[in-house]
């Protein structure tokens, strides 16, 4: 699922797609998808925690690759998407990894 | 059982089933009803009737009534032997933070607060050319939100970020809420305690530094972070030795002078159990949202890294050198990246450190003034705050008699008035406080009201939580929109703007007699922005005559309505005061009209030829 959101928001910028659809679901991809993504890593136990701290962890994420690139003179509104996207991509792979191949303790945790 | 029986079973179940959902319909219909009537009323709300008390004199009966019944609902609801669906009681929180924090949005046009709009324009510079402008204001020394606003519009392809400004409140109040209601679900014993304390944190979060901005953004950060240390980072066990007290000792006395049991903090909860990989992740967790805060807000790492001492100092933190960490990483980034800030502030940042009295007649005295509605207004926040401490202490209190006195929470309530003694935040300083430990505040305050169960007397304690809810709303219209008057952004001034950035040519200065002009949403750095300030005299048309002339390539004088209110109510200027200093300035026959509307002006130099249209 986070997959699949990952690549249709780059598509949209890419190819810039239809304004309104981008422009609602671009920032609710930053705002939810890559911290949620690690927070379901964690395994935090209640939905609405997962929610909260999945959030939190987007906008910190965000904010520490935006201001990244500020700091590294690299510019790039779709360089700190896709950098956000392979956070997230790279969590959700994981998980799907661990439960396809059983359920025991992964070290990987993928928090950054 | 037979054909017969079953075809005459069928239709009394479903009679049952009826009978069953008509409560659940009825449930519902609370909050439905209660939304559509707030959202209505609002609606139905007028700006022009916005008075020096604030948006309080345009509200309608039918609001009070909407949350009146939505209150009564919720309280209900809770109190009851079997308490409502948590989905239920749930909705009734959404609909009181919609009523609550989108009254402004909905009644007023545009966005309000006009710090809101500079950070849109922080955003849009970032956005533009990928720098910072440390130099031009403080605020750039911790860029990451602006960084991310910047990154996030423009990756949606929406030319900057106001469309997210008038609504920020009342989701970053939303994303609050299901964290504070673990929180007060952690620390106390039973869900009612959790849903109260939910319910009176809204109405009692006046303090409106929720609008969009790093604060707001790292107010959540606070807020998880400490909820992840209380919830996996707790102690598992607290020790078991209880050493008998000498029966004078001072500690004892002071239980005794309370009357308090011997063991107040009996029944702490303990940590919930995660796996090792798990553990290893939310510190990860924790370190992100601490480095993200840090080069993003100038006063919440400091609140961070004041209230996880505080709880590894109590032993209710089993990472015991987190707070090392965190102040090694917060000193880092404030030498590394805000060194153009303190290479000129550091008196700003340490001089107010230990000056504790006068950051208090800073915060507290000082800023009593303007006209009587202002001082109404601030007198009304101070009442609820120290009403809103004096009962949260009360509720602790009753929590330790109890024997539930939860270290770890009492700590949290009162950490941040340390930071009273190490900054003055330009006589901010409690407002944040206030805001720091208001959730904690909040659940001590719940437990005042909620009546251990299963209890006799719960009507008495729905009735005084009703009583309570209701007031702490009632206020929270006047404590948090009592300065509306110039808080909310005109659209005239507004307009006035807009055509200033249609027509003055880059490099210009744009001269105001006070602060409170909507502008800096766009090209901060194209002008030179120049509020005269709180200084202003009989001397005012000379300051503004010198401030003009001091730009070679030109000036443009804008002199707006949300100016001369805010200089009458909030710095206290004589009734009529705007109206007669734009006749002084008319009557000098130095400046010249180039742009008019019903509510603003704008002048240029007389022998300059800019603006000439």
């Amino acid at each position: 699922m986070t997959l699949l959101a990952g690549g249709g928001v780059l598509a949209l910028v890419v190819s810039d797609g239809p304004s309104i659809l981008r422009a609602v679901s671009v920032p609710a991809y930053i705002a939810v998808a890559p911290g949620l993504a690690c927070a379901r890593l964690i395994r935090i136990p209640d939905g609405l925690s997962r929610f909260v701290i999945g959030v939190a962890l987007s906008l910190a994420l965000g904010v520490l690759v935006a201001q990244g690139m500020i700091h590294l003179h690299r510019w790039s509104p779709l360089l700190g998407l896709s950098t956000l996207t392979a956070v997230a991509s790279l969590a959700s792979l994981t998980e799907l990894v661990r439960n396809r191949l059983g359920q025991h303790p992964w070290r990987e945790v993928g928090a950054e | 059982m037979s054909g017969d029986a079953a075809l005459l079973a069928a239709p009394a179940a479903a009679r049952q089933r009826v009978r069953d959902g008509l409560p659940a319909v009825a449930q519902w219909a609370a909050p439905a009803t209660a939304l559509a009537l707030g959202v209505w009323a609002l609606r139905r709300g007028d700006v022009a009737d916005i008075g020096s008390l604030g948006l309080v004199t345009a509200l309608r009966p039918e609001l009070y009534v909407a949350l009146t019944l939505l209150t009564a609902s919720f309280l209900r609801g809770v109190f009851r032997t079997r308490p409502a669906a948590d989905t239920l009681l749930a909705a009734h929180v959404v609909v009181l933070v919609v009523l609550l924090f989108g009254a402004a949005p909905i009644i007023e046009p545009l966005p309000r607060v006009i710090s809101g709009w500079l950070h849109v324009g922080f955003a849009d510079y970032i956005a533009r050319t990928g720098e910072t402008l440390p130099q031009l204001d403080a605020r750039f020394s911790w860029p990451g939100f602006f960084a991310l606003t910047a990154m996030a519009t423009r990756a949606a392809g929406i030319p900057d970020a106001m469309p997210l400004l008038a609504w920020a409140p009342v989701g970053f109040n939303l994303l609050y809420g299901a964290v504070v209601f673990r929180l007060a679900r952690l620390t106390s014993a039973d869900a009612r305690t959790a849903w109260l304390a939910l319910w009176l944190f809204f109405p009692a979060n006046w303090v409106g530094q929720d609008y969009l901005g790093p604060q707001a953004m790292n107010y959540l950060f606070y807020l998880i972070l400490v909820m992840v240390l209380l919830r996996w980072f707790r102690p598992i066990w607290y020790g078991g030795r209880h050493r008998a007290r000498p029966p004078r000792s001072p500690v004892g006395l002071l239980l005794r002078l309370l009357r308090l049991p011997p063991r107040p903090l009996l029944l702490e909860p303990v940590a919930q159990r995660a796996s090792s990989a798990s553990l290893v992740g939310l510190v990860a967790v924790v370190l992100a949202l601490f480095a993200a805060s840090t080069v993003s807000h100038q006063l919440t790492p400091m609140a961070i890294v004041v209230c996880v001492g505080a709880l590894v100092l109590v032993r209710r933190c089993t990472l015991r050198t987190l707070p090392v960490l965190l102040a090694v990483m917060l000193m880092a980034y404030i030498s590394y990246g805000a060194v153009t800030y303190w290479a000129g502030h550091l008196d700003d940042m340490f001089g107010s450190v230990g000056n504790v009295g006068g950051t208090i007649n800073h915060g507290a005295v000082q800023r009593v003034r303007g006209d009587e509605g202002h001082q109404m207004v601030v007198l009304l926040r101070l009442v609820l705050t120290v009403v809103v401490w004096v009962l949260a202490a009360v509720g602790a209190w009753r929590r330790m008699r109890r024997g539930q006195g939860d270290l770890g929470l009492l700590m949290l309530a009162g950490a941040p008035f340390l930071l009273l003694a190490m900054q003055s935040y330009g006589g901010e300083i409690f407002l944040r406080v206030y805001a720091f430990a208001l959730p904690f505040m909040a659940i001590l305050l719940a437990a005042l009201l909620v009546p251990v169960w299963p209890a006799r007397r719960h009507a008495l304690a729905a009735l005084t939580a009703g009583v309570l809810s209701i007031v702490l709303i009632g206020a929270f219209f006047v404590a948090r929109y009592g300065n509306e008057a110039f808080e909310q952004v005109r659209p005239a001034d507004h307009r006035a703007v807009e055509w200033l950035y249609a027509h003055a040519p880059a490099g210009v200065s744009f001269v105001s007699v006070t602060s409170n002009v909507p502008w800096r949403a766009q090209g901060i750095e194209r002008y030179r922005y120049r509020p005269i300030g709180e200084d202003l005299g009989p001397t005012t048309v000379t300051a503004i005559d010198e401030e003009m002339r001091r730009n070679p390539k030109g000036a443009y004088l804008i002199m707006t309505k949300g100016q001369y209110v805010f200089a009458e109510s909030f710095l206290g200027k004589p009734q009529g005061w705007g109206p007669d200093l734009e006749r002084e300035v008319v009557d000098s026959g130095q400046f010249r009209l180039v742009y008019t509307n019903p509510e603003a002006r704008i002048y240029v130099l007389g022998n300059s030829e800019r603006g000439d249209r």
